[in-house]
């Protein structure tokens, strides 16, 4: 594997340095699907495995952990979503729930989390 | 040493997922009203694991549970593994994602983790939040 040291990158009008893109970009991304046997749906990145808890609870495992659990989780469902934050530092939790606010089976429990690597 | 962040985005573009055949039931004998829970293997994962010299050792993440949050962690830039068997990448992942003390300190009668094929876990979660793992059987009942 090689390195490419760039301090700056352009589309030749605007330029911004790399920090910007490589701070900005997601550490770790996962869909499921919690209907039917739950499984993890869609593409993935730097997530080990996916704990069902319960009904419309999803948690992804990381891989590789964040810094601390201060990051930040962006998390959507087919459903409503709800308590999708950091659970830990090598964990974080995309729920759903419906109408009622009862947690709820959903097609696509995502998220993705945004920081500091370990 | 590469970065274990580096290594997963690599294996992830040139290895194609490999979906799992197996799933680890658990309960929390600290929390002894919440159901079963499940654990799924990522298959991008899973593919790293049996291609090998992605994945760090085992024990460099059982040493960082007591690393405080801010401090340097072992596991990302530890000297990655050979690769495993299938049996092997669940029973590394039992111990990386499920709490120790489930699968090492609990000293009860009640069985508390199972390997179990996926077709043994019901695809019916009408009762999701009943379920426990059968003391008798292979596969999870709905709590009588």
């Amino acid at each position: 594997m090689s390195t490419l040291t760039v301090s700056n990158v352009s589309d030749g009008t605007l330029s911004i340095p790399t920090t910007y893109v490589t701070n900005g970009s997601a550490k770790a991304f996962g869909g499921a699907n919690m209907t039917g046997t739950a499984a993890l749906r869609g593409d993935s990145l730097n997530i080990s495995s996916l704990t069902d808890g319960g009904t419309g609870q999803a948690l992804f495992n990381l891989s590789n952990a964040m810094a601390d659990a201060e990051y930040i989780v962006l998390a959507a469902t087919a459903g409503y979503a709800y308590g999708q934050y950091p659970f830990s530092a090598s964990q974080f939790q995309a729920a759903a729930v419906n109408s009622g606010g009862t947690f709820t089976d959903s097609v696509w429990q995502q998220g993705a989390a945004f920081g500091d690597l370990a | 040493m590469s970065h274990l962040w580096d290594r997963l985005a690599e294996a992830k573009s040139r290895l194609a997922p490999v979906q799992s055949k197996y799933r680890v039931l658990f309960e929390d004998p600290s929390q002894p009203d919440a159901p079963a829970a499940v654990l799924v293997p990522d298959p991008n994962w899973m593919a790293a694991a049996l291609a090998g010299n992605v994945l760090p050792p085992i024990d460099t993440y059982l040493r960082d549970r007591d690393v405080p949050d801010g401090q340097p962690k072992e596991h990302p830039y530890a000297e990655p593994i050979g690769p495993m068997t299938e049996e092997q990448a669940i029973e590394y992942l039992i111990q990386k994602d499920i709490s120790p003390h489930i699968w090492r300190d609990y000293r009860g009668n009640r069985q508390v983790l199972k390997i179990v094929p996926v077709e043994l876990v019901p695809s019916d979660r009408s009762f999701r939040n009943a379920w426990r793992i059968s003391q008798d059987l292979t596969q999870i009942e709905e709590a009588a």
